[in-house]
């Protein structure tokens, strides 16, 4: 590698959770379009694959893994997969996340639906990091080298108005996310000694599934915004007019998936190896911190 | 990215003529950028040497390898007058100004009662007015080419230390600039952010902050010491080096949705 060519991945392997859409797509294509190899874990066979043809697309080399990275078992499987097929790997990218698809299912007394949301978020936003990480430090170790990325949120780091947390965010997603960003921390601390840098990005509001499911929502719901375009009303909010549910984004521009994922193959690349222990807002300014 | 991210951007570094500054214009001419150095040269200062020619020249000589053209002019942040006149002087060679990196910036340590008031009043006004007035003097052409602002901050701009109240308190004052700045040029579609190295083997470290030995020292030995300290220090146990802020640099300099950060490249000494 040339001292100029510090960003490259040329002879990496990444492994990135819930790379089928969205956010989690389009860092898998990142680090894959900076030369790495990608193991690519979705939910869904037809987004596993997806990504990966598009990885393909690239000259690098991708390796579908379909399965619910929630579960140990899957959690295990990806991991051993992802080593055995490409030989070692260096990059983990943690961007499972968001909230359960439907309602869970809840025991029958008056905390219960409460609780189920609670674990629900707990097990994909917090535990399904946790493990994977578990699952893939032995073999960083082993190599002596390693850099994990989390994907957080602006959610993570600073409190939102109550109409957001109404209805948008569930108070248990922000308290994931400042979960994470604190495992961040000592996740970075006790595998520091291993040269292995341990960083989170936390995204600001961007257009994935679940913004667009919840501007569907605000334009069949509520009152002031009825009737109007799901994706014109999504465009307001980095515009700011929308003040009394979201914070001022001062750079008036919406960030894209795009833009987390230079953030993430930033942090992967040996021109961050000694950043460690850091949650990196890629928000247009809206946290200040 | 590619490699030539700045193809056709011009680079202002304060106080680049050597350490930190150095690496941070190399990194950005590597990556396609033509490169201004404004440097205080020969400047006094109480407490270590600052800035010669020879180090200067050395690092234009770098530059010139690195595929540019660099350009040098003489720079006192501290003085309103020099900062509107080495801007002035940018834009009359370049034509313009893309990416502005206030880097320049003077410690001097000891406990309060110790601490000189002219030495306060001498860091004050290079890490923290100087942004202001380097800031004042950009804006004009950053508002033009769209622009960013990197503001060289320190760790000691997150964190508080015994016998560091004037170095901590200037630093947590760049780094109140930045965001505020971030907020108010937000509109004018400037970027301001800011990049907090931790420990760099740079003059300032080893002429001065580094405890001093009982044995008479020679520079490798003084170096090896320094990175013995950050091997206990730093949980990445290594120091980090011009080229590592450079690199940040680049990033926040090129990020279109990342302003009003204060991203720490310290080997996880401070983790936020």
């Amino acid at each position: 590698m040339t001292r100029s060519n510090r960003r490259t991945l040329d002879g990496k392997v990444a492994l990135v959770s819930a790379a089928g859409r969205g956010i989690g797509r389009a860092i898998a294509i990142g680090l894959a379009e900076a030369g790495a190899s990608v193991a690519v874990n979705s939910y869904g066979e037809e987004t596993t694959h997806g990504t990966a043809d598009a990885i393909s697309e690239t000259g690098s080399r991708a390796l579908p893994l379909v399965g619910d990275i929630t579960d140990p078992e899957t959690i295990l499987s990806a991991a051993a997969s992802t080593i055995e097929h490409f030989g070692q790997i260096d990059i983990l990218v943690n961007n499972v996340g968001a909230g359960p698809k439907q309602m869970p299912d809840s025991e029958p007394h008056a905390l219960g639906p409460a609780a189920a949301l609670w674990d629900a978020l707990y097990d994909q936003n917090l535990r399904a990091a946790v493990l994977l990480t578990e699952a893939v430090v032995p073999a960083m170790v082993k190599q002596g080298h390693g850099k994990i990325v989390h994907v957080s949120s602006i959610a993570g780091r600073t409190s939102l108005s109550n109409r957001m947390l109404k209805f948008f965010t569930h108070p248990a997603y922000g308290a994931m996310k400042a979960a994470l960003c604190h495992y961040t921390t000592t996740l970075a601390e006790t595998l520091g000694s291993r040269s292995i840098n341990v960083n989170a990005v936390c995204p600001g509001i961007v257009w994935t599934d679940s913004w667009e499911k919840n501007a569907e929502n605000a334009v069949a719901t509520l009152p002031e915004f009825k009737g109007q375009n799901a994706r014109e009303w999504f465009e307001g909010i980095a515009r700011g007019d929308y003040p009394e549910i979201f914070d001022r984004t001062p750079l008036r521009r919406e960030q894209t998936v795009e833009d987390i994922a230079d953030a993430v193959v930033f942090l992967s690349s040996e021109a961050a190896r000694n950043i460690t222990g850091q949650s990196l807002m890629v928000d247009g300014g809206m946290v200040k911190i | 990215m590619s490699q030539k991210a700045l193809k056709g951007k011009v680079a202002l570094i304060t106080g680049g003529a050597r350490g930190i500054g150095a690496g941070i214009a190399e990194v950005l001419a590597r990556s396609g950028a033509q490169v201004a150095i404004g440097d205080l040269i020969g400047g006094k200062h109480s407490a270590y040497r600052l800035a010669d020619h020879d180090e200067l020249d050395a690092t234009l000589a770098r530059l010139a390898d690195a595929g540019t053209e660099p350009f040098s002019t003489h720079l006192d942040v501290a003085n309103g007058d020099s900062c509107n006149s080495a801007v002035a002087s940018v834009l009359d060679h370049f034509g313009g100004l893309d990416i502005l990196v206030n880097n320049a910036g003077i410690v001097r340590s000891g406990e309060i009662a110790d601490l000189d008031e002219r030495d306060w009043d001498q860091m004050f006004a290079v890490n923290a007015k100087g942004l202001f007035l380097m800031s004042r003097a950009a804006l004009p052409a950053l508002k033009k080419s769209q622009g960013a602002i990197v503001n060289i901050a320190s760790v000691a701009g997150l964190q508080g230390h015994a016998g560091m109240s004037a170095y901590c308190g200037s630093k947590f004052a760049a780094i109140g600039i930045t965001q505020s700045l971030a907020q108010e040029f937000a509109r004018d579609g400037i970027r301001v952010n800011a990049v907090c190295p931790g420990f760099l083997a740079t003059a300032m470290w080893l002429d001065h902050l580094l405890p001093p030995s009982d044995d008479d020292e020679s520079e490798e030995e003084r170096a090896a010491r320094f990175e013995a300290m950050m091997n206990k220090m730093v949980p990445l146990g290594r120091p980090q080096t011009p080229d590592d802020i450079g690199e940040a640099v680049l990033l926040l300099a090129t990020a279109p949705n990342i302003t009003g950060v204060s991203l720490p490249v310290a080997g996880g000494a401070i983790m936020r």
